[in-house]
């Protein structure tokens, strides 16, 4: 799984433009929902703060995951022109590919890649990319992002 | 999607191991499937391979999600593959580089021997390949949004772009077997699955509780065959050939239980695929049960339709499941226990009181679900189906999307 962290809100709206762009949110339901920066709650935190700050948010879109065709699923009304992406850098990628009408723009950070145990609720990075490489060991608590103190992932074994 | 491909070469992987070792082969079912490095047609392939230069193979063992620590504990303390596991002296898992972290985790006192290098992320495009995107830093590759394929990455990085070559091992002693089906002289392996062997030799029949990854359940009997000698109809998914055998696959009769068979099943439930996820046909949802009712022209029921509607369990936050839709092919049962490894889906209530339920009938959420969508992946029909929702309005107000991926 693809570990990320939801970049600040102030950046992705540098990318937006408040009086043109008509946004939909595309969100995946994957490895961005199981690092706590995406899935239907972060979803709404987003779209009510940029709603609140002016932009034309129009509609969001959860899939199942966006690194593959099931990106079609998502059906942006005709008066969308700018997709914002609630996805890893490689969902990211493939809503620029396939929907190159669209400005998309992201909405998190790829930080490596992580295993996950769903009995203790715990993430651990075990390859992080050179620019995040202080992060590999570092533990999170699955869906929220949250810091853990580590060895929370080999703590628990299953009947335990 | 991570992307990974083979580091190793045969002759590499063999001096690693001994004739001595008690091997166990583990693959993940995600990535490393898209990949062409894993999934359970490349542990079989590998276990031939093994076998036939004298290596002992104890078994392989198909794994949802690698990346999921507590599923591969869950594997190895399975009472069906425990044994397995305590007796293995080599872990072989099909598994990109940060599964590999699990596995070596929960299997820390075994050696586990790797075959895979992960390069990066990347997608599976809209035109059927899989690229790199975003590539590790030691890579030495750019960020290319448009992506690199496998055989580019495997040039760029001397790694291997395909599978091993069975033609590397020794040639196996197979023992064969000569049979008929519908007239025809056929050699399969002895002991293969007959439904397998059909399928092998162009001969397609029904079925909805057989899936190649699950171990056999026989209990649809859609396919029914007729095997001479033999007093009562057989399932061809629960029979192995043998040698001599005559087997009729098609005739009136046969097709005649079948159609009774469909028409129950129609009338068990409100199958209406009009509000099903898997009602329109497309590369990534398609409705099994909705293929065989067209190829057998059935248009309509002749039993009397179970007009009760049981209430759909959208409680988790990627799966829908439907009972209604549900055909109790026992699928999702057998994909919890056998891939997931976690015996989280089973049936429960009796006759025609039974549905499918998680967590002994709590709601999805509640259960011991890890989300690992093996059920998902093997359901036949509409019951379980992948979560796309849309929100608008002012309040965010969540709205079911149907499967459709017309572009």
């Amino acid at each position: 799984m693809i570990f990320t962290k939801s970049l600040d809100i102030e950046d992705i709206k540098k990318d937006l433009d408040k009086d043109n762009d008509v946004i939909a949110i595309i969100g995946c339901e994957t490895c961005v929902r199981v690092s706590g920066s995406g899935g239907d709650e972060k979803m709404k935190e987003l779209a009510l703060k940029l709603r609140s700050d002016g932009y034309n948010v129009k509609e969001g879109f959860m899939i199942p995951t966006a690194c593959t065709p099931k990106i079609f699923l998502a059906k942006p009304g005709r008066s969308v022109n700018t997709i914002l992406s609630l996805a890893c850098s490689a969902g990211t990628s493939n809503l620029e590919r396939e929907l190159s009408q669209y400005k998309v723009v992201r909405t998190t950070e790829d930080i490596g890649l992580m295993i996950h145990d769903t009995v203790t609720e715990a993430i651990k990075i075990t390859m992080p990319y050179d620019s995040h490489k202080d992060e590999k060991g570092n533990e999170y608590e699955a869906h929220t992002g949250k810091a853990l103190k580590r060895g929370m992932t080999e703590k628990v074994e299953v009947g335990a | 999607m991570i992307i990974s491909l083979r580091a190793v070469s045969y002759e590499d992987l063999k001096a690693q191991i001994s004739t001595d070792d008690k091997i166990m082969l583990l693959s993940c079912n995600t990535c490393v499937v898209a990949c062409g490095v894993g999934g359970m047609q490349k542990m079989t392939s590998l276990a031939n391979m093994l076998e036939a230069d004298g290596y002992k193979v104890l078994g392989k063992d198909l794994v949802s999600i690698g990346c999921t620590t507590n599923l591969i504990q869950r594997h190895r303390d399975d009472i069906k593959k425990r044994h397995n596991y305590e007796e293995a002296t080599v872990i072989i898992p099909l598994i990109c580089e940060n599964g590999l972290e699990a596995v070596q985790t929960v299997f820390h006192d075994k050696k586990v021997i790797s075959i895979t290098k992960t390069a990066g992320v990347g997608n599976f495009t809209s035109m059927g390949s899989i690229v790199l995107t975003h590539p590790f830093e030691s890579t030495g590759m750019e960020l290319n949004s448009e992506g690199y394929e496998l055989s580019e990455v495997a040039e760029k990085l001397g790694l291997y772009e395909d599978f091993f070559d069975e033609d590397e091992a020794a040639e196996r002693e197979t023992a064969y077997v000569t049979l008929t089906i519908d007239g025809e002289e056929v050699t399969a392996e002895r002991g293969q699955n007959l439904l397998q062997v059909c399928e092998e030799n162009g001969i397609s029949i029904p079925h909805l509780c057989y899936h190649e990854e699950l171990s056999e359940a026989g209990v649809c009997r859609l396919c029914l065959v007729k095997i001479a000698g033999r007093r009562d109809l057989m399932p061809s998914c629960c029979t192995h050939v043998d040698e001599g055998m005559e087997v009729v696959t098609h005739d009136e009769e046969l097709n005649h239980y079948r159609r009774i068979i469909l028409e129950l099943i129609m009338a068990s439930h409100n199958h209406n695929c009009l509000t099903c996820n898997k009602g329109v046909p497309d590369p990534m949802a398609s409705c099994e049960l909705q293929n065989l009712i067209r190829q057998y022209g059935i248009e309509k029921s002749r039993y009397k339709v179970n007009e009760e509607m049981l209430e759909p369990d959208n409680s988790s936050p990627i799966i829908e499941y439907d009972p209604n839709k549900c055909i109790l092919c026992g699928r999702c049962a057998r994909a919890c226990e056998e891939i997931a490894g976690l015996c989280n889906i089973g049936f429960v209530n009796r006759g025609s009181g039974t549905v499918i339920a998680a967590g002994l009938n709590k709601e999805m959420k509640q259960s011991d679900c890890a989300e690992c969508m093996a059920c998902v992946n093997v359901c036949p029909t509409g019951a379980l189906t992948e979560r796309v929702v849309r929100f608008s309005g002012e309040k965010w107000e969540l709205q079911k999307v149907y499967s459709d991926l017309t572009v």
